[in-house]
C-alpha cells in the first residue's frame, strides 16, 4: 500500500472521498488517499515529527492552499511576510523528509472587489511571489489558478459551501481538483506515455493529401488552415520534450511524405518522427509493429486519429493503446492536442537524457532500413560496423550499473537487482569482477549496454549476472562480450566457467543462452572449460 | 422529484426513497449532506444556506430545495 496525503487550509474530506472514487483501477489496487483532519492543521502537521504524514506508506504529500483563506482580509503590501511562514514550513519539511514527494498548489487570489484602475494589485503580486518561491524550491506544482481559469471562478467555487462548511469548491471544482491530483500522482509514478502515433489526413492537415494534392490541403499560418498548424506546434513541443512521434496513415507513402518535404507551413518534419507508416495495412497492425520496432510496450502508445472507425479498430485490437476521442469541431483541435499532451505526456521535469531520444530511435529506424537492403543477416551485421568496448567497472559508473540491474528484465540471466551501495561493495570485493560493455555502430552510440558480474576463485569462476539492454539483442553482442570475459578470466588462470540462469516471467528470450554459447548443463547451472569456445561475430573491439 | 432522488442516491451510493433519513441510510453523515447540497447546486437546484444544517431527511431536502434540476 502507498498513500497520498492531502493537506489544506480548507476542508478537503469531500475532495479526498472523490479522489478515492475517481481513481483508475490499477491505482486503486495499491493506493489510499487520506486527509489530515482538523481545520487548518496543515502547518502544525508539517512541523510535527510524530504526524501520520511521515509513515512509510505515505509517498506523496499534496498541499492545496486556498488563497483567500491565507489572506482573510485580502492581500496587502505585507503579503511577503504572510507567505514567508508557509514557504519556510514547506522547505523545512522537504529537507527533513526526503523520501516524500511534496506537491504544492499555486494560489488563486481574486483581485479585491474594489480596485482602482491605477495602482498595485497585491493579490496578483502575492500569487506571483508564491509561485516564484515554489519554482525556486523545484517542488512539483499543482497549478490551481490554471484549473480555475479553465472552468471559470463562478463554476469552480461555491460560496454556499464556503460559508457552510469552509469548503470553497463547487462539485465541479472538486471533481477537477481530484482529477488533477490523480493526474499528478500518475506523473510521479512514471505513467508517462512514450510515443504519440498520429494519423495524417484531417489530423495534421485538413483534407486528404492523396486526393486534394499539396495545394488542396488546409494548412496555413492564418485562417482555416491555422488550426492544423497550431495543433502541429503542440505536437512539435512534445517531440522536443523527448516524446517519440510516429505516423500511422492510410496513404501512398510518397503522397504522405510530400507535405513534410514540400509544404511551406508544415511545422513537423520527417526527422521529428521515428517511424512513418503510410500504407494500406490495417492500422492496428502498423501500430503494433511500431511498438515492436521501438521495443516499447503497447501501453506506452497514444493514438490520435480523426476517424471514429480507425479509433474503434485500434481500441478493439489493441486495448492497451490509449485512444482519446477526437473533437468533432476542428477548431478545437489545438486545444484537444494540448489536453492529450497534458493527460499522457506530462513529465516531472525535462531531463537532458530526453533530448537525444528521437535521434537514437531514428538511428534504429535507419538500421532497420539498412537491414532490408542487405541480403543476409551476416552482411547486414557487417555493414553496421559495430565497435564493442569492455572495461572493468569504475567508481563513477556505480549508478548506471545499479540502474541496469534494476531496469533490465528480458536479457537478464539471473535478474539479481543491486543498489548503488551493493555495487560499491562488489567493486571492492577482490573475488568479484564487474565488467561494463559499451557499443557503437555506423548509425550511433548505444552507450553502456551490458553488465557482467563474475565471482572468481581460480581455476573456477561463476558468472552471477549477465545482462544486456534489449535494444542490442540479436546482433551477436552477447557472443562477443562473453568471449571477451572468458579471455579475461583465462588470463587470471580460470579454466572452468560456470554460467547461471534463473527463470522469471520476463527472461524467456534468454532461456537457451548458455546452450547457444556452447556451455553444457550441469545440474542447475552450465559449465564451459578452457580452451573456451570461439565465437564468430561481426563486432570489432575498440578497447 | 425523481431527479432529486437520483442525485441523493448517487451521492449516498444507495437507492433512497422519499421516506429515508439520516437514521435509515447507513453512512449519511454531515459530509454526505454537504455533498448532496453540492450536487444539487451543480444541477441547478438550491438549498438556502441557513437550512442546510437542518437537513435530516429526504423530505427536508424536498421541502427546502428550490429551482428545477436541469436535464
Amino acid at each position: 500500500m502507498r498513500s497520498i496525503a492531502v493537506l489544506s487550509n480548507v476542508t478537503v474530506e469531500s475532495l479526498v472521498q472523490r479522489m478515492g472514487k475517481d481513481m483508475k483501477k490499477d491505482m486503486k489496487k495499491d493506493t489510499r488517499v487520506f486527509a489530515i483532519p482538523g481545520f487548518d492543521a496543515w502547518r502544525s502537521e508539517l512541523l510535527d515529527p510524530s504526524s501520520a504524514l511521515w509513515r512509510d506508506s505515505v509517498r506523496t504529500i499534496c498541499v492545496i492552499l486556498h488563497g483567500p483563506a491565507l489572506f482573510p482580509a485580502g492581500a496587502d503590501a505585507r503579503f511577503r511576510e504572510v507567505l514567508a511562514g508557509p514557504v519556510e514550513i514547506i522547505a523545512r519539511a522537504r529537507a527533513t523528509h526526503r523520501d516524500k514527494i511534496f506537491v504544492v498548489s499555486t494560489l488563486d487570489l481574486p483581485s479585491p472587489p474594489v480596485l482602482p484602475l491605477t495602482g498595485e494589485n497585491f493579490s496578483a503580486q502575492a500569487a506571483a511571489f508564491w509561485r516564484g518561491e515554489l519554482e525556486a524550491m523545484d517542488v512539483p506544482i499543482l497549478d490551481l489558478p490554471e484549473l480555475v481559469a479553465d472552468a471559470g471562478r463562478e463554476r469552480f467555487y461555491s460560496s454556499k459551501m464556503w460559508y457552510f462548511g469552509s469548503l470553497p469548491f463547487s462539485q465541479r471544482g472538486e471533481v477537477l481538483l481530484a482529477r488533477e491530483i490523480l493526474r499528478i500522482e500518475g506523473v510521479l509514478r512514471g505513467e508517462r506515455k512514450k510515443c504519440l502515433v498520429l494519423d495524417l489526413d484531417n489530423t495534421l492537415w485538413g483534407g486528404v493529401i492523396g486526393e486534394d494534392g499539396l495545394e488542396g490541403i488546409a494548412l496555413s499560418s492564418v485562417g482555416l488552415g491555422a488550426q492544423y498548424r497550431d495543433a502541429q506546434r503542440v505536437v512539435k513541443g512534445l517531440a522536443e520534450q523527448g516524446i517519440l512521434l510516429a505516423v500511422a496513415s492510410k496513404n501512398n507513402l510518397e503522397d504522405a511524405l510530400r507535405p513534410f518535404r514540400e509544404h511551406p507551413h508544415m511545422l513537423l518534419k520527417e526527422e521529428d518522427f521515428v517511424r512513418i507508416k503510410a500504407d494500406w495495412n490495417p492500422k492496428p497492425d502498423n501500430i503494433a509493429s511500431i511498438a515492436r520496432e521501438l521495443n516499447i510496450g503497447l501501453d506506452s502508445l497514444v493514438f490520435v486519429d480523426d476517424s471514429p472507425l480507425e479509433r474503434e479498430a485500434v481500441r478493439a485490437a489493441l486495448p492497451e493503446v490509449a485512444v482519446p476521442d477526437f473533437p468533432t469541431d476542428s477548431s478545437e483541435l489545438p486545444a484537444f492536442m494540448g489536453k492529450v499532451a497534458r493527460a499522457y505526456f506530462t513529465a516531472l521535469r525535462v531531463g537532458e537524457e530526453d533530448a537525444g531520444k528521437t535521434e537514437m530511435y531514428r538511428a534504429e529506424a535507419e538500421r532497420e532500413a539498412a537491414r532490408s537492403v542487405h541480403l543476409s543477416l551476416d552482411d547486414y551485421l557487417a555493414s553496421l560496423e559495430m565497435k564493442l568496448g569492455l572495461h572493468r567497472l569504475r567508481e563513477d559508473e556505480l549508478a548506471r550499473a545499479a540502474q541496469l540491474t534494476q531496469k533490465t528484465n528480458q536479457f537478464n540471466l539471473t535478474t539479481r537487482r543491486y543498489t548503488e551501495a551493493d555495487m560499491a561493495v562488489l567493486l571492492n570485493d577482490e573475488h568479484v569482477r564487474v565488467w561494463m560493455a559499451e557499443l557503437n555502430d555506423r548509425f550511433g552510440d548505444y552507450g553502456r549496454i551490458c553488465l557482467v558480474i563474475a565471482r572468481v576463485a581460480p581455476p573456477r569462476a561463476v558468472i552471477e549476472t549477465f545482462l544486456m539492454s534489449c535494444r542490442t539483442m540479436g546482433r551477436g553482442v552477447e557472443d562477443a562480450v562473453l568471449s571477451w570475459v572468458e579471455e579475461e578470466l583465462a588470463a587470471e588462470g580460470v579454466t572452468t566457467v560456470e554460467g547461471q540462469y534463473v527463470e522469471t516471467t520476463k527472461n524467456g528470450p534468454v532461456r537457451d543462452f548458455w546452450r547457444k554459447m556452447g556451455y553444457t548443463p550441469n545440474g542447475d547451472s552450465w559449465l564451459s572449460y578452457a580452451p573456451f569456445v570461439e565465437r564468430r561475430t561481426r563486432i570489432c573491439r575498440s578497447s | 422529484m425523481m431527479q432529486i432522488l437520483n442525485i441523493i442516491s448517487e451521492v449516498l451510493g444507495v437507492s433512497v426513497s422519499e421516506s429515508d433519513s439520516v437514521d435509515t441510510v447507513a453512512g449519511w453523515d454531515s459530509l454526505k449532506t454537504l455533498q448532496i447540497v453540492m450536487a444539487l447546486e451543480e444541477a441547478g437546484c438550491s438549498i438556502p444556506l441557513e437550512k442546510i444544517a437542518e437537513i435530516k431527511s429526504v423530505g427536508d431536502i424536498f421541502a427546502t430545495a428550490t429551482g428545477r434540476v436541469r436535464q
